[in-house]
């Protein structure tokens, strides 16, 4: 394996990490031409899999060649990091600042989920660089919406980025859940996430009840968007959506917009951000119905001491923000 | 070995800007199959249909196990 002179940047984006001989390898998919424009970076990459050439035909290189070229290749400067609990609004805050032709917004990429996990800040860079290259000439901007669980890196993107601008989007905990019991996520799946990372014993996964386990989960989610919060990350509320991304998530990422970008901004908002052949449907109401009592006591013992700590921390950004 | 080979396509192809629009212009799978033979014929590697079918099913398989 290795760099190639047909290897162009702009025309490979890294696709996965996987396990080589003694040490990871990273494959890239052929994707010049492709508009990356479905609401999660995996869903264009599935698309873009789905002609036998890509498929089969993928560039290889180790990590330390990804860092290399990230020197020759940086890519767009991060604008913002989105981080989230889960199934309370990122989606749509992601796909709302997508509508912005300045703006590279790159959904929840395994690949960069991947290296984050690895645990170095060298090939967090590096993978960016790869993934963050402009697709049109318009691109200035780039934000990236990580998973749920990035929060748990949060260590490791600072150490790769330690001025990149975080916001946060979060949610009554009761609602994430009564989401996340419907349709588990990748993280809320026992054995998925090292059990110290959310703080618990090792046989914890599999011995606890369900929806304790889920809402042990978003506790150690929530505990750590706190500390995010407290380090200066701005949170934002889902029932502060969809106005807060224009008024509060673009100026914090050092996006402007005009005037018929934000109504552009907007107008997305009416639509599902997860399947936008849908229109969007508030939910808050339904979910909070929908939350049997066992789930109610399972989010009030793991998870709703770390929501309202939030919450103050929440309070707290708000009133030190300097007045406009 | 028809193995070998396979990976000898691979790696010319990657190299090799005018291969890959050429086979990019076969979208259609039994097509793609039967230029991707055609590639290796023509470089004097022995690539058969379902050695390329294989390899097909395997990159797709790894892609649906990256979060294994």
């Amino acid at each position: 394996m290795g760099l190639t002179p047909a290897f162009a940047a702009a025309d490979w984006t890294p696709m996965l990490v996987r396990a080589g001989d003694g040490e990871p390898v990273v494959e890239w998919c052929h994707t010049a031409g492709v508009a990356f424009d479905e609401p999660f970076f995996d869903q264009t990459l599935e698309r873009c899999l789905r002609h036998p050439f890509r498929l089969l035909f993928r560039q290889e290189t180790t990590l330390a060649e990804l860092e290399a070229r990230a020197v020759a290749a940086p890519g767009i400067t991060p604008s913002g990091f989105l981080l989230h609990v889960s199934r309370c609004g990122s989606t749509l805050a992601a796909a709302m600042l997508a509508t912005l032709p300045s703006t590279l917004v790159l959904s929840e990429p395994s690949p960069l989920d991947a290296v984050l996990r690895h645990g170095r800040a060298g090939p967090v860079k590096a993978m960016l660089a790869a993934l963050g290259q402009p697709r049109t000439d318009r691109h200035r901007h780039l934000v990236v919406k990580l998973d749920a669980w990035a929060l748990l890196s949060l260590p490791v993107l600072r150490a790769a980025f330690p001025a990149v601008p975080l916001v946060v989007v979060h949610r009554d905990p009761v609602e994430v859940a009564v989401s996340q019991v419907r349709r588990r996520g990748w993280h809320a799946v026992p054995g998925a996430l090292p059990p110290a990372l959310l703080g618990l014993g090792p046989t914890d996964p599999f011995t606890l009840p369900p929806d304790d386990y889920v809402a042990a989960v978003l506790g150690a989610l929530y505990r750590a968007a706190a500390a995010a919060v407290r380090d200066g990350a701005l949170p934002v509320d889902y029932r502060d959506l969809p106005a807060a991304v224009p008024d509060a998530v673009a100026p914090r990422f050092g996006i402007s917009c005009a005037a018929g970008e934000r109504r552009a901004m907007l107008a997305a908002a009416t639509r599902d951000a997860k399947n936008p052949v849908l229109a969007f449907e508030e939910d808050t109401d339904v979910k909070q119905q929908l939350a049997s009592g066992a789930l109610r006591e399972a989010v009030d013992r793991w998870a709703r001491p770390a929501y309202d700590d939030l919450r103050a921390a929440a309070s707290a950004a708000t009133a030190g923000a300097p007045r406009p | 070995m028809a193995g070998a080979d396979l990976e000898r396509l691979r790696a010319a192809v990657l190299a090799d800007p005018a291969l890959q629009a050429r086979l990019l212009a076969v979208p259609e799978r039994a097509g793609f199959v039967a230029a991707a033979v055609d590639v290796g014929a023509e470089l004097g590697l022995a690539v058969r249909p379902a050695d390329v079918e294989a390899a097909l099913a395997a990159a797709r398989r790894s892609w649906l196990e990256r979060w294994v």
